[in-house]
């Protein structure tokens, strides 16, 4: 099988499966690829000084923010990934509050079939 | 005239809270366990390791829903008793489910991490691929039920098809994949399980993860299936209703 395997300049070998004719735009590799490098800007592009009144940062900015106190300590920690955590665990929550739900739901339907059955016997 | 027997209730109630109980506690704890626990820094993967708690256990999913279904798909072929195929069905259902969720998932990780910066969503990935083509014979089995009319016509062909889907199922997902240069792992041997291939930290989380997940693949099955059950029960009295009323009329 290893003397079918073709690879292109980057060192890219495409799918055995899926061959394409033309230029593949799908290529599936064994060794993956890094993401490229950002192309480099023209020096006219870099900063221009139309923008500096848009900039969010002041470079004379002279005192240090307050440490974040309480909830937002905890939450900012380790790149916020509790904000993160929270969000999920909340779906979690909606999720499961509707599959107790629909368990509600089905039992109550279940307990009115048995009622009518044994009606009828 | 015998009234139509009532079909036997498909699930303790008890049993269904003992596992919604422990499925719901130990899933909030992975949750939280996948996100804040320890895992090797590797290069390329990076965070994104974590994705194997929550994306391959949709694969364990699919592969038990399928193994049920073609299960209750014989059992059908041998008593003729309509629950059966209708917990085929429901169990196909679940598989189809957690299979698309299991590709969609594969989709964004593959594309954020191993084809990140080319804008490949889909790249051809021979499990990838496979698992595109096995959900695609799941589909069938649907449009198959949905073109007969005939109930037990419809149960008969459909239980038949469903025992060739199954017997896929390894081929797709592990036997042809492993022939091949994937992103996943298996070509060197049996991932996960071996002794090297998961830092231990990681298996803490891996293994309850999986069995959770099949236990919510369970409790929702078990949900339609009781579902289908009040259907059956109440297309039963039905007929049984419209026999009496016919005898009434002679």
């Amino acid at each position: 099988m290893k003397e079918t395997v073709i690879a292109d300049a980057h060192g890219r070998v495409s799918s055995l499966l899926f061959v394409f004719p033309f230029r593949p735009r799908c290529v599936m590799t064994i060794h993956p690829l890094r993401p490229s490098d950002p192309p480099a800007l023209r020096p006219e592009q870099e900063r221009p000084d139309t923008t500096a009144a848009y900039d969010s940062t002041w470079a004379e900015q002279s005192e240090e923010p307050p440490p974040p106190e309480g909830l937002d300590r905890i939450m900012g920690q380790d790149g916020k990934i509790y904000v993160v955590l929270a969000v999920v665990l909340l779906i979690w929550i909606g999720v499961v509050a509707l599959l107790f739900r629909t368990d509600r739901r089905i039992e109550r339907l279940e307990r009115r079939v048995d009622r009518s059955i044994s009606e009828d016997e | 005239m015998p009234s139509p027997a009532q079909p036997p209730f498909p699930v303790g109630r008890r049993l269904y809270r003992v596992v919604r109980g422990v499925v719901v506690v130990t899933l909030t704890g992975i949750l939280a366990a996948g996100f804040l626990g320890q895992i090797p820094q590797l290069d390329i993967l990076e965070q994104s390791a974590r994705n194997l708690y929550f994306h391959v256990p949709m694969w364990f999913a699919l592969m038990a829903a399928t193994i049920v279904s073609a299960y209750h798909s014989a059992q059908y072929l041998r008593s003729g008793d309509r629950i059966r195929d209708l917990r085929a069905r429901e169990a196909a259902r679940l598989g189809l489910i957690f299979g698309g969720l299991g590709i969609v998932t594969g989709m964004v990780w593959a594309r954020f991490t191993w084809y990140e910066g080319t804008g490949v969503w889909w790249n051809f990935d021979p499990k990838q691929s496979m698992a595109a083509v096995l959900l695609l014979i799941y589909g069938g089995y649907f449009v198959l039920r949905d073109a007969i009319d005939a109930p037990r016509t419809r149960g008969r062909i459909a239980a038949v098809y469903n025992l060739f889907a199954v017997v896929t199922m390894p081929f797709l997902l592990y036997i042809l994949p492993r022939q091949m240069p994937s992103l996943h792992p298996g070509g060197e041997g049996s991932p996960a399980f071996s002794q090297t291939d998961l830092a231990p930290a990681m298996r803490w989380v891996f293994y309850p993860s999986v069995l959770a997940f099949l236990g919510l693949c369970w409790l929702l099955y078990t949900q339609r299936v009781r579902l289908a059950w009040l259907q059956e029960v109440l297309r039963r009295k039905a007929l049984g209703a419209a026999h009496d009323e016919r005898d009434g009329d002679r």
